[in-house]
């Protein structure tokens, strides 16, 4: 039931994250590589609001549990039990019909994506971790004072946005133009230079590049 | 590790063994290595000799290093195991207890020495 999904300037889908690894290029360069697993998506729905148009994609082969009411939902509508649903902006209305799925057919090596996903929690962190502070002195008579973060301020109140100590991670981060090196259509599997953030098994959205145009 | 990304490695270090063999060795072999060199339209062999004093045994990431002792101080080269253009030679077999050599860095010349390994003896076959 693919289709070849016609390049359009925008397009996306879900990836899981596998790990990281090795590979040799052509010129015996080195480089650490990311492997992705794009798993078939079902087209649920595709729409247009608010002046630009999108398309609702769903898979199957994902953990997660379906309520009674989404899964009545997807059974009248005659379509597959997705557990993961998104919907995914497209500029082009003719990319990939309700009914159909999507896959890797719209990645080539040498394109270029743009990889949005969390990255990974790192729980409440101290000012240096968290904003790179100095801390103070690690001896001249410093005493159980070594990581703290200092003076907040000479007034009697402290100012918002003053960086303090807090939870670090688990944001939503976006690295932009990654070149894809490598791509199995079988498995569905795509590699790409360089780091996603997350952890191993997290769950990224894989879109073209906005910035970036592949030869 | 995943098994896609195992699978990954395999293979790439399946499609290397084809095209190339290295001889064994370990820590403590006097190696000699080529490497064959393209850069900027130019083409050419470096070589160097050494002792190899580490193997990092890490799938298609696995690597051994070189060390080799000059007027002007100790050289240590690290290769990866699985890049064509990496020529390997073994010049001569140490005898050595350890899988890394790193206490060679602390050794004076004359203590950082290593014996010869001696050829094994030629053992009868037992009667069945």
């Amino acid at each position: 039931m693919s289709v070849e999904v016609v390049h359009s300037s925008k397009f996306g889908v879900f990836a899981q994250k596998l790990g990281m690894t090795r590979m040799f290029l052509e010129n015996k360069k080195a480089v650490a590589i990311t492997l992705l697993k794009v798993p078939t998506a079902h087209v649920l729905e595709k729409k247009q609001c608010d002046g630009y148009s999108v398309m609702k994609l769903g898979i199957t082969e994902c953990k997660g549990k379906l309520n009674k009411p989404q899964s009545k939902h997807l059974e009248r509508m005659n379509q597959p039990l997705c557990k993961k649903v998104k919907e995914f902006r497209i500029s082009d209305q003719e990319a990939a019909q309700v009914g159909e799925t999507v896959g890797t057919e719209w990645i080539t090596v040498g394109d270029f994506v743009d990889i949005t996903g969390k990255s990974t929690g790192k729980g409440f962190a101290g000012a240096m971790k968290l904003w790179n502070f100095q801390g103070s002195q690690a001896s001249h008579g410093a005493s159980l004072s070594h990581r703290a973060i200092g003076s907040t301020g000479t007034c009697d109140k402290i100012f918002k946005q003053r960086k303090m100590p807090g939870r670090m991670g688990q944001d939503t981060i976006t690295i932009e133009s990654q070149k894809i090196v490598f791509k199995d259509e079988e498995q569905g599997v795509i590699g790409l230079l360089g780091s996603v953030p997350g952890k191993k098994g997290t769950w990224v959205n894989v879109f073209k590049a906005m910035k970036k145009q592949g030869k | 590790m995943h098994p896609i990304v195992k699978a990954f490695e395999a293979k790439q270090m399946e499609e290397f063994r084809k095209k190339v063999t290295h001889p064994s060795f370990k820590a403590g072999d006097t190696l000699k290595i080529t490497v064959d060199i393209e850069e900027g339209g130019k083409k050419w062999v470096q070589t160097c000799e050494g002792v190899c004093i580490a193997r990092v045994n890490k799938g298609i990431a696995s690597n051994f290093t070189i060390r080799r002792l000059e007027s002007s101080g100790a050289i240590e080269m690290r290769f990866p195991m699985f890049v064509e253009g990496v020529n390997i030679q073994v010049l001569r077999r140490g005898k050595v207890r350890r899988a890394k050599l790193f206490y060679l860095k602390h050794c004076s010349r004359k203590a950082g020495r290593i014996k010869e390994l001696a050829p094994k003896r030629h053992v009868a076959p037992q009667a069945a």
